[in-house]
């Protein structure tokens, strides 16, 4: 899938970063990722399928020795979360996904009788912009709030 | 169709290949492929959209897991390798190596990736 998005601005907001501490600096970019990651978990549980199956429900899983185990069904929209990621070099980072429930890889990508429903995937592709600019927004409010 | 010319790609390769799932009780090393994305293009004096990008998954079942890893690895140079009127171009974009436990037989898993450009939609 091609994918383009606007980042004009963006040199300027980076110039007024340069101008903060490096504390400063990361807290606001730290707030700007933040903020991008909680719209597109947003946008990531308006897209994801919700089945009929209740949230605590004891399921069967099998193993690959051929014996079964009890796994606690977690319904995928209750478990979206934004997670700090811890990094180094000055880059700030989130994760973005589902926290609990084992079987929403085989909800995204399918399994062996089951189409792929890449809800992920799709949600992320058609707000990438949106996120950016949400980043780019909250960047900016940091900045002033910071002096730069 | 691009989904013909890719069975015709893969069969050489691995001749059980399956459009969206695989059936109950599969031969393997088989081969899943489904289309999960599209972006046509956006002509702006046309706006009939005739070529767009296409996002494929293609699957590797085997319950042998370097059997699996062969069988996709061939996909993969083929599949890069594939450059004709109808097929712009071709861009491996992920690859997954796990496992489906989803029945009763444990099946070792690759995923792929695919975006192909494609001129005949």
């Amino acid at each position: 899938m091609s994918m383009s998005f606007n980042l004009s601005g963006f040199s300027q907001l980076h110039a007024r970063l340069q101008t903060l501490s490096d504390v400063e600096a990361t807290k606001a970019g730290q707030a700007a990722v933040r903020a991008g990651g909680a719209l597109l978990a947003r946008k990531i549980k308006e897209a994801a399928p919700v089945s009929n199956v209740p949230e605590g429900k004891q399921i069967t899983r099998h193993n690959k020795n051929g014996s079964t185990r009890m796994e606690t069904h977690y319904k995928i929209v209750n478990h979206i979360k934004v997670k700090k990621i811890k990094t180094q070099g000055g880059k700030v980072e989130v994760s973005v996904g589902v926290v609990k429930g084992y079987h929403v890889k085989f909800v995204e990508m399918g399994s062996i009788h089951n189409a792929a429903n890449p809800f992920m995937k799709n949600a992320f592709e058609a707000n990438t912009q949106e996120v950016i600019d949400k980043m780019g927004q909250m960047l900016g409010k940091q900045l002033v709030k910071r002096g730069a | 169709m691009i989904e013909a010319k890719l069975v015709q790609r893969i069969t050489p390769i691995c001749a059980n290949v399956f459009p969206i799932v695989a059936p109950a009780n599969p031969p393997v090393p088989c081969v899943v492929y489904q289309q999960i994305g599209f972006d046509p293009t956006r002509d702006i004096s046309d706006d009939e959209q005739t070529e767009g990008f296409k996002d494929f998954q293609i699957d590797v079942y085997s319950t042998r897991f370097l059997e699996a890893k062969q069988v996709a690895r061939a996909i993969k140079i083929s599949l890069k390798e594939w450059d004709d009127d109808d097929i712009g171009s071709v861009a491996w974009t992920n690859e997954l190596n796990w496992a489906d436990s989803t029945t009763d037989v444990y099946y070792y898993r690759v995923t792929m990736h695919f975006t192909f450009y494609d001129r005949a939609i």
